[in-house]
């Protein structure tokens, strides 16, 4: 382990895990032993150089190069604007086309993967806040207040990387797009760890959705000032669930603003 | 009192709600839903402490609550009994209940925790009950970790 490992400028539309499991010419190159591109170097800090040897596991260093790439890129395959991660069957054929008979099962691969997904979750969190931060209209304030959240759910949790469902605030961050949110909510977060918003207006009515994963939801709409037996509307769905309810009940301008 | 009594409907009870479940100070529904694994809502009985004022009650619930708990910053929200039982019976349909539940262990004692029963654990009804509480909240007081 004498030279650092080093980074291929992969781009965020990354070779790995293509659906059709193809390897690219770059992995190739690399496999010859030398980087190819003309990108931007970046090195592994956080991975100790001497892992192999602290582990007592005779690891290639072609393996551990790699794995390195592995946890610093993440496997990216979808575009900016549509992320998306490999399944495990693209990955272990991205994998084994590098180092074949490799036994990915050992503690260094378990080290490094719990690495990797650890950094992917961080690096997609902040990504996702990002876009939301560039939301016109609520985006500075639900990127302040969701960062705060996350500060004040770490205090709360000591230790705990990652408090806050990433697949609930990905399912947020496509809420306030595709229901063209422009009222921040009041946000906090669940017990199961998701975010939830909630929109009240000066007549006392109220949308509160619980952000899950794979944009799904769970909704409540009421009136808290209604006179008389006002019941709260509740269930869970996807889109077209919600569009319906916000429609039927005359609540969606509570979120967009629009008369 | 015993454990397991009716908290009476004209008396109040506080719930100790999380930084994580406030939004700028107000504590929104997420305070007040149970989970499969934690199906009652903790709440501590106001009155069955027998305090000259409200104030002196807050302190002695959160000295309680600091034995027990690792609290630092959020609120406690005060509520009357009955009106969150008759919210939840009007609008849901549900028969809630908030009853006496003291705490006595070696290290801590807990006389006036009283829990609220009864409600629902799936997260559609779980929140649906969180709002009608969160809409019944008669005092906020803050809870700081110097407090």
């Amino acid at each position: 382990m004498s030279s650092p490992p080093r980074l291929l400028p992969l781009g965020r539309r990354s070779v790995w895990g293509r659906p059709q499991g193809q390897v690219s010419g770059s992995w190739a190159d690399f496999r010859g032993g030398d980087a190819v591109g003309t990108g931007a170097i970046a090195v592994d800090t956080d991975l100790p150089q001497d892992l192999p040897q602290r582990i007592g596991q005779r690891t290639p260093r072609r393996a551990f190069e790699a794995m390195t790439i592995l946890v610093d890129r993440g496997p990216v395959t979808g575009t900016d604007s549509d992320p998306m991660e490999p399944t495990l069957a693209d990955e272990d054929r991205a994998r084994n086309a590098i180092i074949p008979n490799f036994q990915w099962s050992s503690p260094f691969y378990e080290y490094v993967w719990v690495q990797k997904e650890r950094r992917s979750i961080g690096r997609r969190w902040a990504d996702s806040i990002n876009r939301i931060r560039e939301r016109s209209g609520l985006g500075r304030v639900a990127a302040e207040r969701l960062e705060e959240l996350l500060r004040d759910a770490k205090e709360e949790a000591p230790g705990v990387e990652q408090p806050i469902s990433l697949g609930s605030l990905l399912t947020l961050e496509v809420f306030f797009r595709d229901f063209n949110v422009a009222i921040p909510p009041a946000l906090s977060l669940s017990p199961r760890g998701n975010l939830y918003a909630r929109w009240r207006d000066e007549t006392g009515r109220v949308v509160g959705v619980e952000m899950l994963e794979r944009n799904s939801v769970v909704y409540v709409i009421l009136d808290t000032q209604a006179e008389g037996r006002q019941d709260p509307v509740y269930g869970s769905g996807g889109w077209p669930r919600i569009h319906r309810m916000l429609g039927a009940l005359d609540v969606a301008r509570l979120l967009n603003g629009e008369r | 009192m015993a454990k397991g009594d009716l908290v009476p409907r004209e008396d109040h009870v506080s719930v100790y709600c999380k930084a994580t479940s406030l939004d700028n100070g107000i504590p929104q529904a997420p305070a007040f839903t149970v989970t499969e694994t934690n199906q009652e809502l903790s709440t501590n009985w106001i009155e069955f402490l027998g305090v000259a004022n409200r104030e002196a009650a807050i302190v002695e619930i959160l000295r309680c609550l600091r034995s027990k708990l690792r609290i630092r910053r959020g609120a406690l929200a005060v509520f009357n009994v009955g009106s969150v039982i008759d919210s939840l019976q009007a609008h849901l349909a549900l028969r809630a209940w908030i009853e006496h539940d003291p705490e006595h262990t070696d290290r801590y004692h807990d006389p006036s925790h009283a829990v609220l029963a009864g409600i629902p654990f799936d997260i559609p009804t779980a929140n649906a009950v969180g709002e009608l509480i969160a809409a019944r909240i008669l005092e906020t007081h803050p809870v700081t970790p110097e407090a």
